[in-house]
């Protein structure tokens, strides 16, 4: 219930059983293998062994699953949220390795990719010339006949709609011989053909500059444009036929992902073991390994790997003061699915406190008390229940559905105690229903609306709860460790203040405690008591007066408005949460039956959409209060006491991301 | 009849403000999203709640606008006389959550779309990324905390 006890474990053996204990500690998984090239000279690593192929190979079948990603059929979203893997047994695997062509499949895929992009190309520029020749289209001609002759010049060409006039009246001018014919106008341009004699070149030219006459380039083709565009347009159609026929080929081949996937996590596998190989330092005859175990797994790695190889030599040894030793939390089947909230944050570092048991009750208790409607939780529970049924995961996808079941159940809990079902959707039910109502009102203790106040000190009150909490573990862990100063000088007066100020507060600024005077000695005596604790603290702590009393002043300030006032007034969060849930679920059915009393099609309206407005007001506010809730953990209960910057343990395991083997 | 209005105006602003604040949030972090996705387009799962989490601030308006509408008997069709007093109370009571809305989900927007940015190199960043952006959220809830005690607070009818 705890960060796990950790051993270095050292073996040293003789070169040729090296792959073989390599292979069994990568098939048992419960070692850490350490990099001995970060620690020991050049001198102990050999020759460096040739390129792998097992890279290459993972190379190509990365490409492809990514390649055959854009052409999947089922939707990217679940799949990006669950993670499905797919079930094997050893048999389809061998069967599969035998079987699979990858190079041939590697190829087929690239000819598909490489095709995909000469059409893309291909299109491109089809569709540039289409919108160049459209406007031309009502020119009768052969695209083929716009060309000089002997004498003349033919060109077709764009002119600005203001300069048309002034240009045609200059050409009439200082032409003999021209012409030219408008063949289509829009809202700023005029496109012409102008014919004007070679000779006459000197005085025609400069007007094209004056008057913004641009040259187009019309593919010389022997078709009129309406006739090419036609063709262009086919030679389109063609195009995307053949796209369609390469979206299909590509589809087909996602008969091989289930091959894929297998052939991916085999090599990837060998490929691990290979680098692990890199790890261990080697002499001539012999090889060295160096890694981290649980101390609960010694017994047994060292009993068979010492009958199985007699000449093996195996030091273990508690981990050095300074090493950096890996952390695997170690909890009950209960508490586990709420590593994955410990886990998002980082570890702990090795020898602190694991804070998932302390912090599982709250984070369901507050994630359940966001939501705050038994309906929604039932939806929820039935939900994560269903995935964990349904839907094939690795271990922590299981947690993570796990852990949203803990948090639907508290929300049943939380919805019952304040009558929340789907917002207020039995008050709405018909008199026949009042069995319900009884029922309901049965497990009621307050109306969360109504009663809002109370509500908030319930989010308040859970919230003093888990700061002090926080600050007892860590007071708790200061008196195991002897270390009397921080215990009764810092954690001691956090708790004391965090107690006196809120009934002070009570007390006089909102008179809802009567001034009993022994509440009143109490919190007064208590509030200075713990005061005086910080400035000793302070004082003996810091050098030179001015500090002294700087620290003194601002560590005080500190425990008040920090442990005692922010920290608990963020739980306000909680009841906002919770309120909005509730609202935000009420507002529906208020909506939902005014739309009912539209004749005929209201009740169709109803029957298709009220159900998915619910389930996204679900959706939502379990979002938030998912986040909000891990907030509230990492802020304000974990930095009381957690010590961070632990490593994860990797052992060096098999490791599937995409199969399961049976 | 004065006071009506404005009390219809206070709760009008609590959800188009936030819902303002919202959509540029959402877009915001929609945009940096899309730019993601054009090179993996199996993120989008992942990337979807950075995406819709600026989403909530136009819901804490709603809520707010839906609890003036009750208040007023806008639904029932019993409109209580309101005078200008109270309805400028209510007015008020609205713009907590209107501008704590607005102005925090523009920001949770950036934070969501840097998150985004630093969710497309590294993988399993993104609930990490939720976290810093859930910090803005704080006051809005503290703008909708506020807004409500204060609707709830006003005393109105005869």
């Amino acid at each position: 219930m705890a960060i796990s006890k950790i051993k270095k474990i050292q073996i040293i053996g003789h070169n040729s059983i090296r792959e073989n204990v390599l292979a069994l500690l990568h098939k048992w998984g419960v070692m850490e293998i350490n990099d001995l090239r970060k620690e020991l000279t050049q001198d102990y690593f050999m020759e460096s062994r040739q390129e792998s192929i097992f890279e290459d190979r993972l190379r190509k079948i990365q490409y492809l699953l990514e390649f055959l990603a854009r052409f999947r059929e089922k939707s990217a979203f679940l799949e990006g949220l669950t993670q499905e893997k797919l079930v094997l047994d050893q048999v389809e695997l061998v069967n599969i390795l035998e079987t699979f062509r990858l190079d041939e499949v590697y190829s087929q895929c690239k000819n598909l990719e490489e095709e995909f992009r000469e059409l893309e190309v291909e299109k491109k520029r089809l569709n540039e010339e289409k919108t160049v020749l459209i406007p031309w289209r009502d020119l009768l001609l052969n695209l083929s006949d716009l060309v000089d002759t002997d004498k003349t010049r033919v060109v077709p060409g764009i002119v600005p709609v203001k300069n048309y006039k002034k240009f045609s009246s200059e050409l009439e001018k200082s032409s003999s011989a021209s012409y030219w014919c408008e063949v289509r106008r829009n809202k700023t341009s005029v496109y012409m053909v102008l014919i004007f004699l070679k000779e006459e070149k000197d005085n025609i030219i400069p007007l094209l500059k004056k008057y913004e006459f641009y040259e187009t380039l019309l593919p010389q083709v022997n078709h009129s444009p309406e006739e090419f565009l036609v063709q262009i347009e086919r030679e389109i159609g063609e195009a995307e036929n053949r796209e369609k026929e390469l979206n299909r080929e590509a589809s087909s081949l996602l008969r091989y992902k289930a091959q894929l996937m297998a052939v991916h996590d085999h090599y990837y596998n060998l490929q691990k073991k290979e680098k692990a190989g890199d790890f261990l330092a080697r002499t001539k005859g012999s090889f060295f390994l160096s890694g981290w175990i649980q101390e609960n797994r010694v017994g047994r790695v060292k009993k068979t790997l010492e009958e199985k190889y007699p000449e093996i030599e195996i030091i273990v040894s508690p981990p050095g003061k300074d090493e950096k030793v890996p952390v695997i939390l170690e909890n009950s089947r209960a508490i586990q699915p709420f590593e994955v909230v410990t886990d998002l944050f980082g570890r702990p570092v090795y020898g602190s406190i694991d804070p998932t048991p302390y912090m599982a009750p709250f984070f369901a208790l507050f994630f359940g008390l966001c939501i705050t409607d038994a309906g929604y939780g039932i939806v929820l529970a039935v939900f994560s229940w269903l995935a964990l049924k349904k839907l094939k995961m690795g271990p922590m996808g299981r947690r993570f559905f796990r852990l949203i079941g803990y948090g639907g159940l508290a929300a049943i809990f939380w919805g019952a105690v304040t009558g929340g079902w789907f917002g207020n959707m039995i008050d709405r039910l018909p008199e026949s229903f009042n069995f319900l109502k009884s029922m309901k009102g049965a497990v009621v203790v307050f109306d969360p609306i109504e009663n809002s106040l109370l509500f908030l000190g319930l989010a308040i009150a859970l919230g003093f709860i888990q700061v002090w909490t926080g600050v007892t573990i860590r007071l708790l862990r200061e008196i195991k460790d002897k270390d009397w100063q921080n215990a009764f000088f810092r954690e001691m007066p956090a708790l004391g203040v965090q107690v006196s100020l809120p009934l002070l507060i009570a007390i006089y600024l909102f008179k809802v405690l009567p001034p009993i005077p022994v509440l009143v000695t109490i919190s007064v005596g208590l509030f200075s008591l713990s005061s005086l604790a910080i400035f000793y603290n302070q004082w003996t702590t810091n050098k030179g007066v001015l500090f002294k009393l700087f620290w003194c002043w601002f560590g005080w300030y500190g425990v008040v408005t920090g442990n005692a006032l922010a920290d608990i007034l963020s739980y306000l969060r909680l009841f906002a949460l919770g309120l909005t849930t509730g609202l935000l679920a009420s507002a529906i059915n208020e909506i939902f039956s005014l739309i009912s009393e539209i004749p005929y099609v209201g009740l169709l309206l109803v029957i298709v959409l009220f159900v998915p407005a619910h389930l996204f007001n679900i959706a939502m506010n379990a979002f938030g209060g998912y986040v909000h809730t891990s907030r509230l953990q990492y802020l304000e209960f974990f930095m009381k006491f957690f010590q961070g910057g632990g490593e994860e343990f990797r052992p060096f395991a098999e490791e599937r991301r995409y199969t399961v083997i049976r | 009849m004065g006071g009506l209005v404005v009390a219809i105006v206070g709760g009008a602003m609590a959800v188009f403000m936030a819902g303002i604040g919202s959509s540029i949030g959402v877009g915001l972090a929609g945009q940096a999203a899309n730019g993601v996705l054009s090179e993996s387009p199996e993120k989008f799962g992942r990337m979807f709640l950075l995406v819709a989490l600026s989403g909530t601030q136009g819901f804490y308006g709603f809520v707010v606008g839906f609890l003036v509408i009750i208040k007023l008997g806008l639904l029932v069709g019993e409109i209580p006389v309101i005078s200008l007093y109270q309805g400028l109370q209510i007015f008020g009571a609205c713009m907590p959550i209107a501008f704590s809305g607005l102005i925090s989900a523009i920001h949770q927007g950036k934070v969501c779309a840097a998150g985004i940015g630093v969710a497309a190199k590294q993988p399993g960043a993104e609930m990490r990324a939720l976290i810093y952006a859930a910090l803005v959220e704080t006051y809005a809830l503290l703008g909708l905390v506020t807004s409500f005690f204060l609707l709830t607070g006003i005393r109105l009818g005869s």
